[in-house]
């Protein structure tokens, strides 16, 4: 796949992900194969539970209690996430690798002020003399759009407002100059308002600093603003990935038509019906070796109970994982 | 691949069939298939709070020793044909599985003798068969202060919780004021001025007289003092449930404050008032052994675990197993209820549940 | 936050006085008289010593006369126990040797709570996470004067290695303090181990984490700030508790503190006396619950701010 000259800067093979006690045909991330390369984004989409979150642990090298990784692998420029040593990856994640979070309210101490917890930030990098610590703080505030910076220093996460959380957090994430930004559904907790806000910093900050960002989220509209690459998920595999273009202008299989469908427009007529898939997912988890959206699929056929579809090729930057595809 | 064909039902099976697929694989799925699917892959839906506890080792282990305990406390008696009270004649100080004189020469006569396994006490009576009587009295003790801890805490919660406003307030800061008292100092007043009054009921007869001023007061004592627990609990509870639908709808069609407190709201906090009530028999019991440990505690000649381990302190240079053996199941019985008790409360929280799942 | 304080103050000056008047009151509704016992049967001697030291007063005007003068340290006299021995004098005399023991049994039993609890927590499901569980779950069965009991067997008369009467050497004082901060110690290690566990099960922790915090930073400073709360709470009481005394201990080791004498002048009634040290442990108790009400705004912000904001 990889006809760059540069190495991939996140490989990830074949890589699956259980939990202890849950039954063992059904791991919260299956066999999923992704990469990506430097100054690229790519974008994970899928509804809540299809496994995105569990995912963008795996690569972190941080799963919740009980989760590991059973098969494939997860490499960064080429080296084992999984095999490094923990001082390695600490290193890895302070450095390389930063993770912003849906919630700021959940993702920030509550006890310790904005200031302190940038400054605890900045001295894993080494910013220890505090004059420069509060310098590097401040500049970091407003790199993101925080101002007054001087004032909000001495704040505490509850008195900000979601949209200030939102960009503390990835100030936060920005202090160690990471290559890969991993944003796990960045605008879920915002206003619309807001979250155009959000989307935009992002932007900028991927153009400036030529970050590559693994973008997890579910709406639609941030994707379209963001992202090179995009991949469906769901049920723990990844159903089809391909180019932003193909994906939105020729999506192949029946789950990323319904999730396009499903997306209210601006330009639909009044009183136009909103278009859901129908079902739950998880409701009921995929028995066996079969399509795990085959029970919600409207174009589900007997095959697709019976046997897992591969993922095959569908174009020159287009994958998927559909008996549909089959048929030709 | 051609994408742009429309899906249709041409299918060539020639083609496929040496792929392993089979004739009607590309036929869309009817319902009968989905449904068998379906079947197949529902989930055993999660046991109830009851099957959640017994998965807990936590409270599995403290319901086995209490189980134990019981079997000890009230079967053990019947394997041994001593009495608690009874004095055998120069049986005192008897080492464990020694005979008395009387007793060896029946037993040169072919009689059976039941052995002293754990000897006798100063005063000849078998020492297991007073452990065993001791740890029924106990638990008896126990479980009856608490019963009435939670009946007097269940009320006032539930009549904070249900009537809110200045009542719950005025009832919480009594309960503040109540939870100050030191229970020490109830217990020993009260035992105090019962003294009388009760001698002069001892001699018309009745087993709940029998068991001492001491003990009578410290149930007076808990139910003066130690409701507040359960009562906070059970004010939240109530609290919570308050305005939910169901009560609403018990309200509209006519029922009364107390018939809904009794009927509807109680039995919802039932796990909880049970966890609670379970890690207070400790209290209980804990509260007890002190008493005996002061001389006041269960009168003689009953005995509960407390008073043998006070006994048994008396005599811990010469005789240490008096001590030791009380003291042993004293602190399997806490133990057991703890663990049961924290076993329950952690099957009720539905966050602990949470944390099994990834 | 100073009308906060001054509020909490006056509620708990007035739960001192109700707790005050509770114990007044119970104490002149226990039948039988001071004076009744030993030498004095002749009911209308009785009655004089009442009249003498104004037992024979409406309740009310006694409970305020009492209080009046124990504000400026006019506690009464000993009725029984040491006739005619100023209750202030007693009180200063035995006070420091309980407050002694019981301030060491704390500084041990809080720390050692603490650390263990967070080994524990830390190093959930493994063994050392067992071990700490069960023993602290053996440490809160047993009942205080076993313990005591074969702590004094144990070491004191079996190996022989350390005193077990009095307080003399600084030896002394371990056996009592070891017995007496056991329960606190399983009990605070329980505690904190909950509490970790279910901050480190919080989103901030895995943020903090992959921002590349070590797991001792992560411990120290973000979880055990939080998991001190529940620990303060239980602590307070606690320390009242072990400052005025524990009867078992003391009586155990010999020791002559208040726990001791203050359960004797209960079974003797005198009044006093149990009056003066109920309300003593009650100011204390009460000062405690202020201390760590106050000490739970310094820690966490949320309600700091909350409170600040209301007041405005």
């Amino acid at each position: 796949m990889n006809v760059l000259q540069q190495p991939l800067l996140l490989e990830i093979d074949r890589l699956t992900v259980a939990f202890d006690g849950s039954a063992g045909s059904n791991p919260a991330v299956d066999n999923v194969s992704l990469h990506l390369e430097e100054n690229q984004v790519l974008a994970l989409v899928g509804e809540s539970g299809c496994g995105k979150s569990t995912l963008a642990g795996a690569v972190l090298g941080l799963l919740p209690r009980g989760g590991r990784p059973v098969q494939g692998t997860v490499l960064y420029r080429e080296e084992n996430v999984w095999a490094m040593n923990p001082a390695r990856l600490r290193a890895l994640r302070r450095r390389h690798l930063a993770l912003v979070g849906a919630n700021g309210l959940d993702s920030l101490d509550p006890l310790y002020s904005v200031g302190n917890q940038l400054r605890e930030a900045l001295a894993q990098q080494g910013n220890r003399l505090k004059a420069a610590a509060r310098a590097r703080a401040l500049t970091l505030l407003e790199q993101v759009g925080l101002s007054p910076a001087e004032e909000l220093l001495g704040k505490y996460p509850h008195q900000l407002s979601g949209g200030q959380r939102q960009r503390l957090l990835i100030a936060l994430a920005l202090a160690g100059t990471p290559r890969l930004l991993i944003a796990d559904e960045p605008t879920n907790a915002l206003d619309v308002t807001v979250q155009a806000g959000v989307v935009q910093l992002l932007r900028q900050l991927r153009q400036e600093r030529r970050m590559s960002m693994l973008l997890i989220s579910h709406d639609l509209a941030s994707v379209a603003a963001l992202a090179e690459r995009v991949a469906v998920m769901y049920g723990g595999r990844i159903l089809e990935q391909g180019s932003a273009e193909e994906m939105f202008y020729r999506p192949l299989h029946p789950y990323t038509k319904g999730l396009l469908a499903a997306a209210p427009r601006r330009a639909a007529p009044a009183g136009a019906r909103l278009q859901p898939i129908p079902g739950q997912p998880g409701e009921r988890p995929a028995p066996g070796d079969s399509c795990c959206f085959a029970l919600r699929c409207p174009c589900c056929m007997n095959i697709c109970l019976r046997r897992r579809p591969e993922e095959t090729v569908a174009g020159p930057a287009h994958q998927v994982a559909c008996w549909l595809t089959e048929l030709g | 691949m051609n994408k742009g064909r429309p899906w249709s039902f041409q299918v060539d099976t020639e083609r496929f069939r040496y792929a392993g697929y089979r004739e009607d694989d590309f036929l869309p799925a009817g319902p009968e298939q989905l449904a068998a699917v379906i079947q197949a892959a529902e989930p055993a839906r999660a046991g109830r709070i009851a099957g959640r506890l017994l998965r807990s080792r936590q409270a599995l282990s403290g319901l086995i020793i209490l189980g134990l305990l019981l079997l000890f406390a009230v079967v053990g008696p019947m394997a041994i044909p001593y009495g608690y009270d009874q004095q055998i004649r120069g049986g005192n100080h008897l080492r464990p599985l020694e005979y008395t004189a009387a007793e060896e020469q029946l037993l040169a006569a072919g009689d059976p003798v039941c052995p002293h396994w754990l000897g006798c006490d100063g005063l000849g009576r078998d020492y297991l068969v007073r452990l065993m009587y001791g740890a029924r009295i106990s638990l008896l003790v126990g479980l009856s202060a608490a019963l009435v801890a939670l009946a007097v805490g269940a009320a006032m919660g539930a009549l904070a919780g249900w009537l809110g406003g200045r009542a719950d307030l005025i009832l919480m800061r009594v309960a503040e004021v109540f939870s100050a008292v030191p229970d020490v100092l109830v217990v020993l007043l009260l035992q105090v001025s019962l003294e009388e009054p009760l001698r002069q009921l001892l001699g018309r007869g009745g087993s709940f007289v029998a068991l001492g001023p001491g003990l009578i007061s410290m149930f007076m004592a808990f139910a003066l003092l130690y409701w507040v627990g359960m009562a906070r609990v059970v004010r939240g509870q109530v609290l919570r449930l308050k305005g939910q639908d169901f009560v609403l709808a018990a309200r509209a069609l006519g029922g009364g404050s107390g018939r809904i407190i009794r009927r509807h709201l109680l039995p919802h906090c039932a796990g909880e008032i049970i966890a609670v009530t379970c890690l207070q028999i400790p209290g209980a019991i804990f509260l007890e052994s002190f008493l005996s440990f002061l001389g006041l505690g269960v009168a003689a000649p009953l005995a509960s675990l407390g008073s043998l381990a006070a006994d048994g302190l008396g005599g811990v240079y010469s005789y240490p197993d008096r001590l030791v053996w009380p003291a042993l199941l004293l602190t399997l019985m806490i133990l057991a209820f703890n663990l049961l008790g924290d076993g329950l409360r952690d099957a009720l929280d539905p966050r602990t549940e949470q944390e099994a799942r990834p | 936050m100073l009308t906060y304080c001054l509020k909490r103050i006056a509620l708990a000056i007035l739960t001192v006085l109700a707790t005050a008047f509770l114990t007044f009151w119970l104490m002149n509704a226990v039948p039988g008289s001071p004076f009744y016992s030993d030498k004095y049967q002749d009911p209308q001697i009785v009655a004089e010593l009442e009249a003498k030291y104004g037992l024979d007063q409406p309740l009310l005007k006694q409970f305020g006369t009492y209080i009046f003068g124990f504000i400026q340290g006019e506690m009464g006299v000993s009725l029984k126990m040491q006739k005619n021995r100023q209750v202030a004098e007693i009180i200063t005399e035995k006070f420091p040797v309980s407050a002694g023991v019981g301030l060491a049994a704390l500084g041990w039993a809080m720390p050692a709570g603490l650390l263990l609890g967070m080994l524990a927590a830390w190093k959930r499901g493994a063994w050392p996470d067992g071990l700490l569980r069960a023993l602290a779950a053996l440490g809160v069965a047993v009942p205080g004067f076993v313990l005591a009991a074969l702590l004094l067997l144990l070491f004191g008369v079996a190996l022989k290695i350390l005193p077990t009467w009095g307080l003399d050497s600084w030896r002394a004082y371990i056996l009592p303090c070891l017995a007496l901060g056991l329960y606190p110690m399983c009990y605070i290690l329980r505690l904190t181990r909950a509490a970790m566990l279910e901050i480190l099960s919080q989103e901030y922790i895995r943020a903090a984490r992959l921002r590349g915090a070590g797991t001792g930073r992560l411990l120290f400073k973000h979880a055990l700030r939080g998991a001190i709360l529940p620990v303060l709470t239980y602590a307070g009481p606690l320390a009242a508790y072990l400052i005025t005394g524990g009867f078992v201990v003391e009586s155990v080791f010999s020791i002559p503190g208040l726990g001791r004498y203050f359960v004797q002048s209960v079974l003797a009634r005198d009044y006093p006396l149990i009056m003066a040290t109920t309300i003593l442990l009650a100011l204390l108790l009460v000062a405690l619950i202020l201390l760590v009400d106050i000490l739970y705004h310094l820690v966490d912000p949320r309600i700091r701010l909350a409170k600040e904001a209301r007041d405005e």
